[in-house]
C-alpha cells in the first residue's frame, strides 16, 4: 500500500511536470505600461477654494518644499481662485523654454541671466519681487595656506557639482580653474550629483579641493587658513513673480522673507551667504 | 482513491498556476521599476538637502502611485487581476532580498525594495486548475495504459469472464500488483501469458517462496514451481545442498551433515538427541557422524574431533550455523525446518528434534 501511494503521488507528479510548459504560458501577462509620476514635486489643495487654476513654484532646493506649499494652500492662498500649489525642484537643466511657457510658473526662483537664457523676454512675464542677498563662494582644502595655482594643484583631486547650472558647484569654479589653464588634468575632476554626496567625499578625505558656500556643519567651522575665497561674487538669486498675479506680491514677499531668513540661519556661516541647494 | 487523486492534483496545478502567474507578474513589475525608478528618484535627489530624508519621502510617495497595477496576456486569460506594492523602501544603505534593485547616483549606488502583494482572479485559476486537472488525469491514464497494463489487459480477458464486470478486473489488478516490486527489482523480465495467470493465482506464502527463489538464483519457471511446491526438506548431499519447499541453498560441508544426521534421526524415528553432558562425549553416535563424514567426503578435522566422541558445545554450534544460513536464505519462513528444543528435566539439558514431521524428509534427491 505505500509503496502504492508513492507510485500514485509520482504519476501525479509526472502528469504536473508535463502540463507544467502549458501552466507557464497560461502565467505569461504583461504589465500594462506602468509611468512613474516625476518625484521632484509636492502638491496640496488649496483651502476653502472653488477655484480650479494651479500655482506652480519653482525652487533649485527642496529644503522645507512641504511646509512652504502648506503654507500657501493653509493661509496664503485660501480662498482664492487656485485648486491647487505644487512646489517644483528639478534639476536646472532640466528646465526648458517649452516647459517654462507651458508649466505656466506662478513664482520662480532663479538668476536673471538663466532666465534671459531660458526666455530673452521674461520681463514681459515676470517681475522680480525679492532678491537674495549676494554670498561668497570658497575653496575649501584640508591643507592650510592654500594658494590655487598651476602647481598647487597638480595631482590634486578636485570636486565640482555636474550641474552645469550651479554657480558655486559648477560655474565660478571652473571658471577660475581655467584660469590656470595647462598642467590641469581633466581626470583630477571628480563630478557629484549633489552637494551632499560632494562635501562627504570632501569630509572622508577622497578628494582635496572642493568649492562651497560653507553650509555644511563641518564646513562652518572649517579653519580659515585651509580656506580661500573665490574672486568672483555670486550673481543675486531672485524671486519672480507672474505678472498675472501681481496682486499677490505683498503678502508673498512677507512671507519669502520669512522663508528666506530661516534658509540664511540655518544653512550659512556669514549672515550674506546663502546656502544649500542655492548654486 | 480516484477522487483523492484528481482532488490531489488539482491542488498542485492550483497552487502551481498561483505561484507561476504571481512570479511572472511579480518579476515584471521589477522589470519595469529597475528602468524607471532611476529616471524619477535621480532628479529629485539633484537638488535635495538630505538625501535620505528625501529618499523616505519618495519612498510613500511612490507606493501611492502603485496600486492596482494591471496586466494584459496574449489569451483571454487573466489570471492575476491585478498587483499592489504595498512597500517600497528607497535606501542609500545596501538592502538584500529576492525584490530588491539597485542603481547608481552619481558616485555611490542607490537601493529599492519592494513588497508586492498580487490580486488573483481566484475563479479564473480554479477553472483551469479544473480543465488541467481533467488534462493531467487523462496524461496519467494513458501513462497507466502505456507502460503498465497494457500486456496484462489481454490476459485479464480470461477470468474476468469467470468473473464478470469490471470491479473484478481492477481487483485482479490490484491483486496483481504483489509482484510489481520484483519487476523494478529486475528479478522479473518479460512473462509469458501463462506465467502471468499463474503469478496472480499464487496464495500469499506461494508468493514469498517464488520471490525466494527467484532471489535465489532460479529462472521464472522454476520459482513457479518452488511456490507450488510442498513443505519438503530434501538433502542433496552430493551437491551439498539442501532443497527446502523446492529452493536449493548451499550450506557448509559440517553444519549440513549435522543436519543430515538430525534429518536421519527423525527418519528412522529415532528420539530427540539429548546434549551430551560437558567433559562427558558421546563416543557411540560420534562414531555414527564420523562414518556418515567419511561416506560423504566430510571436512578431516571434523571427522578428527568426532573421535574424540560428540560434544554438546558442537552441536551447539552446527544447529546455529544451519539456523543462521537458513534465516538468511528464508528469513520468517525458516522456522518449520529447523529444531524444537526441550528441556530435560532430570539432567536440565536439552534435547533436539527436526520440526519436520519425517513424511516431509527426503534424504537423497
Amino acid at each position: 500500500m505505500p509503496r502504492n501511494f508513492v507510485f500514485t503521488i509520482l504519476r501525479l507528479l509526472i502528469a504536473t511536470l508535463v502540463l507544467l510548459p502549458a501552466m507557464v504560458f497560461l502565467s505569461q501577462q504583461t504589465i500594462e505600461p506602468l509611468v512613474l509620476k516625476e518625484q521632484y514635486s509636492y502638491s496640496c489643495k488649496v483651502k476653502n477654494t472653488s477655484g480650479k487654476k494651479h500655482f506652480h513654484i519653482y525652487m533649485p532646493t527642496n529644503w522645507q518644499v512641504e511646509e512652504f506649499a502648506q503654507t500657501l494652500c493653509d493661509t496664503l492662498l485660501a480662498k482664492q481662485s487656485f485648486e491647487t500649489v505644487t512646489v517644483y525642484w528639478q534639476p536646472r537643466e532640466m528646465l526648458s523654454t517649452e516647459q517654462l511657457l507651458s508649466d505656466n510658473y506662478a513664482l520662480f526662483l532663479n538668476r536673471d541671466y538663466a532666465l534671459s537664457g531660458l526666455l530673452p523676454n521674461w520681463d514681459d512675464f515676470y517681475t522680480a519681487i525679492l532678491s537674495l542677498p549676494s554670498y561668497q563662494i570658497s575653496w575649501f582644502s584640508h591643507q592650510d595656506n592654500m594658494q590655487l595655482s598651476a602647481n598647487s594643484l597638480k595631482n590634486k583631486r578636485i570636486g565640482l557639482l555636474e550641474d552645469k547650472r550651479s554657480e558655486s558647484g559648477y560655474l565660478a569654479p571652473m571658471s577660475e580653474l581655467k584660469q590656470f589653464g595647462q598642467g590641469l588634468d581633466n581626470a583630477q575632476l571628480v563630478f557629484y550629483p549633489n552637494r551632499e554626496s560632494l562635501v562627504n567625499d570632501f569630509l572622508a578625505e577622497k578628494l582635496d579641493i572642493i568649492p562651497s558656500v560653507g553650509h555644511h556643519g563641518q564646513l562652518k567651522r572649517w579653519p580659515a587658513s585651509k580656506t580661500q575665497p573665490l574672486q568672483h561674487v555670486s550673481s543675486t538669486l531672485s524671486w519672480y513673480l507672474n505678472d498675472q498675479y501681481a496682486d499677490l506680491a505683498p503678502s508673498l514677499v512677507t512671507y519669502l522673507q520669512q522663508y528666506q531668513s530661516r534658509l540664511l540661519k540655518v544653512h550659512t556661516t556669514h549672515p550674506y551667504s546663502l546656502d544649500k541647494g542655492l548654486r | 482513491m480516484n477522487y483523492l487523486k484528481a482532488l490531489v492534483l488539482f491542488l498542485l496545478i492550483f497552487v502551481g498556476l498561483i505561484y507561476l502567474s504571481g512570479q511572472n507578474a511579480k518579476q515584471q513589475l521589477m522589470m519595469t521599476l529597475a528602468e524607471q525608478l532611476p529616471q524619477v528618484v535621480n532628479p529629485s535627489l539633484n537638488n535635495a538637502i538630505d538625501e535620505s530624508q528625501e529618499l523616505s519621502r519618495m519612498s510613500h510617495s511612490l507606493v501611492d502611485d502603485l496600486h492596482d497595477i494591471t496586466f494584459v496576456s496574449k489569451l483571454p486569460v487573466d489570471l492575476v487581476a491585478s498587483l499592489t506594492v504595498a512597500e517600497l523602501n528607497l535606501s542609500k544603505t545596501k538592502l538584500s532580498g529576492s525584490n530588491t534593485l539597485n542603481w547608481q547616483f552619481g558616485n555611490h549606488t542607490l537601493y529599492a525594495s519592494i513588497d508586492s502583494s498580487v490580486n488573483f482572479n481566484y475563479w479564473l485559476v480554479a477553472f483551469w486548475a479544473g480543465a488541467f486537472t481533467a488534462l493531467g488525469l487523462l496524461i496519467d491514464y494513458l501513462f497507466t495504459l502505456i507502460f503498465k497494463f497494457q500486456p496484462f489487459r489481454q490476459k485479464v480477458s480470461i477470468p474476468d469472464a469467470v468473473n464478470s464486470g469490471k470491479d473484478k478486473l481492477s481487483t485482479a489488478i490490484e491483486e496483481l500488483r504483489w509482484f510489481d516490486g520484483l519487476k523494478q527489482q529486475g528479478l522479473i523480465k518479460g512473462l509469458t501469458a501463462q506465467q502471468e495467470l499463474q503469478l496472480a493465482s499464487l496464495k500469499e506464502q506461494q508468493q514469498c517462496w517464488f520471490s525466494i527463489a527467484l532471489k535465489q538464483g532460479l529462472n521464472i519457471e522454476q520459482a513457479l514451481k518452488a511456490a507450488e511446491a510442498d513443505d519438503a526438506l530434501c538433502f542433496d548431499l552430493a551437491n551439498q545442498q539442501v532443497i527446502i519447499h523446492g529452493v536449493p541453498i548451499r550450506l557448509s560441508k559440517t553444519p549440513l551433515l549435522y543436519y543430515f544426521w538430525y534429518a536421519k534421526r527423525k527418519f528412522e524415528a529415532e528420539p530427540a538427541y539429548l546434549n551430551p553432558p560437558q567433559g562427558k562425549p558421546d563416543h557411540k553416535n560420534g562414531q555414527q557422524l564420523a562414518k556418515l563424514m567419511q561416506q560423504y567426503g566430510g571436512h578431516q578435522k571434523a571427522i578428527r574431533d568426532l573421535d574424540e566422541g560428540l560434544k554438546g558445545k558442537t552441536l551447539d554450534q552446527n544447529r546455529n550455523k544451519i539456523k543462521t544460513e537458513l534465516q538468511r536464505v528464508l528469513e520468517g519462513l525458516a522456522c518449520d525446518y529447523l529444531f524444537d528444543s526441550e528441556r530435560d528435566e532430570r539432567t536440565a539439558r536439552y534435547r533436539y528434534s527436526l520440526k519436520l514431521p519425517a513424511s516431509k524428509l527426503k534424504l537423497g534427491p
